[in-house]
């Protein structure tokens, strides 16, 4: 291979004598990324705009249409493709959205229920500081999200409907899922009785299932991520950690110095923020403590798989596992590898082999087995060759998985209007806005230093069907 | 349907000439107008896209385009560029490369994010002399890769990137001419090159 040009000397002064102008000093890596990126996008577009077509003839030829009738819907389609293709050229900013609450906190930022101010259309918005992105060395997992999020035309999965940035931070604009999480929902009733939790667990097999044949594997599923829909089935979420098989996500491409030290799961030492109080908290105000800040910015390993904790590679199979540990905390009312600090769970989950109790006193033979089946190693876990396995379990003998998610659920979240949150445990709104009010103070100097331009690129999305602000239920 | 496998690469970059990314698309293909769709809205998404692309182009090779490598802007002895915008430049004037690309560049830009000639908000027309106005954007860029291939291109060879670039140039030039939007005689300077790349 030829060698890359080297810098001139001169040439970061330049950069600087350049901010203001149009034409910035791009590195030959981040042309060649964003080229192909663009490439893959110029085709997918293409494809989608040809299928919606065939998917519009298809259905109408379905119903038999009168011809008249087939001339409107098509010039209907027509007209949203023109709408889409103007709102591509727009540039979205996050002042187009009113904050109404802030529902969750999470690694690198936050989310909020939203108002997008022309349409009045309510959506969660999760924000994250670029920097913090950068930093942890989460640009790939961050791309990998915006990419299944954007890509799942898929009921078990949240619907992404924008994706933007400015400056210092990366925004995901998506359905609000008004039911809470399924923590909220452990946090309320302690302990789930057997069909609630089979009922919880059932639809997570299907969910992962799902995710699995895009050729994800998420690989963080846990209670905070699985979130409950105004009908009270289960939608997942945060698929941060998740990785994807696609090849632009490889984070070598984001690496500082060419050197790729992947740091994939999570460094429990170098996060350990002394203020919090969580580890000495007995485990349900731990639970409830889960949303103070030095908590989520650790991430926790209670759900992780051992074979993910000892980056011994591992393959789908781990998100069985994560099915395994919540199932138990169902049903027995804590985790099954909890303990005060993080390194303490590490350890626990490490050697699951001695540390696993189950309290068989207490549940179903069948529920035990299952569990036994899922908490156990990569090797003999139940869903090796597949969801099937686990779903002829004997555990689920009264589920019937075909058409769950259309089947009136156990439990159904009450929501006394559009702009309910009491499902969403409260989180602490005590001045967590400092970033932008930094920023507010001090416009001219990013509160974030720097990361390489092409970090970001392509990060921009526009759901197809919101032209008008107004996604089909 | 083809499916990629697990962990190899989707595009396998060729270190030759006409080497384009992932050779089985049909570029010329891409940018036909679809049925029914309004061709002005079809211009103006393309236009910021090539906009941004060629821009990063530049950027890329920014670095070895200076007053003293390019005095002027040309594309070799035969062709050379002056600039007019009718404000700081009323007569058509010779400049340096990189300062007839940073005018050129912001020029396009402020055309671009002015929405009475690029509206944005759903049911406003275009303006009537929307395509005058794009065939001299796409004219105006259409420069810039002249330059770039003329007097650059051995360092996008030495980075890698001519497959990136020529991706790039050939969506361009079908585009352009599926919509006659840059005149044969502004096209001449690459003639030969584009012979051999767009087929
Ligand atoms: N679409 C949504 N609708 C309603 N609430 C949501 C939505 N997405 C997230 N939340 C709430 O915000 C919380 C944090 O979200 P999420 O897990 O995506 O953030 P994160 O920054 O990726 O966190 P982490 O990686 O630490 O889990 C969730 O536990 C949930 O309570």
């Amino acid at each position: 291979t030829s060698p890359i040009p080297e810098r001139k000397p001169e040439s970061e002064e330049k950069e600087i004598l350049r901010k203001d102008s149009t034409v910035r000093n791009y590195s030959p890596a981040a042309y060649k990324f964003f080229m192909e990126q663009h490439v893959e996008n110029l085709l997918k577009n293409h494809a989608q705009r040809i299928t919606r077509k065939m998917q519009l003839e298809k259905e109408m030829a379905k119903v038999k249409l009168s011809e008249d009738a087939q001339l409107q819907m098509r010039r209907m389609l027509q007209q949203k493709e023109s709408n889409y293709i103007r709102m591509k050229r727009s540039k979205m900013k996050k002042d187009m959205f009113e904050k109404i609450k802030k529902l969750g906190v999470g690694a690198f930022g936050e989310v909020h229920l939203v108002r997008k101010k022309d349409v009045q259309q309510l959506y969660a918005m999760k924000t994250l500081r670029k920097m913090d992105v950068y930093k942890r060395n989460q640009v790939a997992h961050v791309k990998a999200e915006r990419d299944i999020l954007a890509e799942a035309d898929n009921e078990w999965v949240v619907k992404l409907y924008y994706s933007f940035q400015d400056r210092d931070y990366l925004y995901f604009v998506m359905d609000y899922i008004p039911g809470g999480d399924l923590m909220g929902l452990l946090i309320r009733k302690e302990i789930f009785d057997q069909p609630l939790a089979m009922f919880y667990i059932a639809e997570l097999v299907l969910a992962i299932e799902s995710v699995h044949k895009m050729g994800f594997i998420h690989r963080d599923i846990k209670p905070d991520n699985i979130l409950i829909d105004k009908h009270g089935h289960i939608k997942l979420t945060d698929f941060g950690l998740c990785t994807g098989f696609r090849w632009t996500h490889n984070s070598k491409y984001y690496q500082k110095d060419g050197f790729h030290p992947r740091n994939e799961s999570m460094d429990l030492s170098e996060n350990h923020s002394p203020d919090c109080k969580c580890p000495k908290l007995k485990p349900l105000d731990r639970r409830k403590h889960r949303k103070c800040l030095a908590h989520s910015l650790v991430g926790t390993p209670n759900y992780i798989a051992p074979e993910v904790l000892t980056r011994q590679g591992y393959t789908r199979c781990c998100d069985w596992w994560s099915v395994g540990v919540i199932m138990f905390e169902m049903l027995v009312g804590h985790p099954p590898f909890y303990a005060h600090t993080p390194e303490e769970t590490q350890f626990k989950v490490i050697h699951w082999d001695k540390t696993l109790n189950i309290p068989k006193e207490r549940l179903s033979k069948e529920a035990s087995n299952l569990i036994e089946k899922l908490c156990c190693g990569a090797e003999n876990r139940l869903g090796n060759n597949g969801a099937d396995e686990i779903k002829m379990h004997p555990f689920f003998k009264p589920i019937e998985f075909d058409g769950l998610r259309k089947k009136t659920a156990p439990y159904r979240p009450e929501i006394k209007h559009s702009l309910d949150t009491s499902n969403f445990d409260p989180v602490d709104d005590d001045g967590s806005n400092s970033d932008e009010e930094r920023e507010q103070r001090n416009p001219e100097h990013s509160v974030n230093g720097r990361f390489p331009e092409h970090a970001f690129f392509e990060f921009t999305f526009k759901r197809f069907f919101d032209d008008a602000g107004h996604p089909y239920p | 349907k083809k499916k990629f496998e697990q962990g190899t690469l989707k595009f396998n970059l060729h270190k030759q000439a006409n080497a384009s990314l992932n050779s089985g698309i049909d570029l010329k293909e891409v940018v036909k107008l679809p049925s029914g769709e309004d061709q002005n809205d079809w211009v103006a998404v393309h236009v910021v896209d090539f906009f941004n692309r060629i821009n990063l182009l530049y950027g890329t090779i920014c670095e070895y385009c200076t007053d003293q490598t390019c005095p002027t802007m040309s594309g070799g002895p035969r062709y050379e560029y002056m600039w007019c915008d009718g404000h700081h430049y009323k007569k058509p004037t010779a400049l340096p490369a990189p300062q007839y690309i940073t005018l050129l560049m912001e020029w396009v830009e402020s055309q671009i994010n002015d929405e009475t000639i690029f509206p944005i908000k759903v049911g406003v027309p275009f303006p009537k002399n929307f395509l005058q106005t794009v065939k001299k954007i796409l004219t105006r860029l259409f420069r810039v890769f002249v330059h770039v291939y003329i007097h650059h291109f051995d360092k996008l060879v030495a980075i890698g990137a001519e497959a990136h670039v020529n991706t790039c140039y050939k969506h361009f030039y079908y585009f352009v001419t599926e919509f006659s939007l840059v005149d044969k005689k502004e096209l001449e300077p690459l003639k030969e090159m584009t012979e051999k790349i767009c087929h």
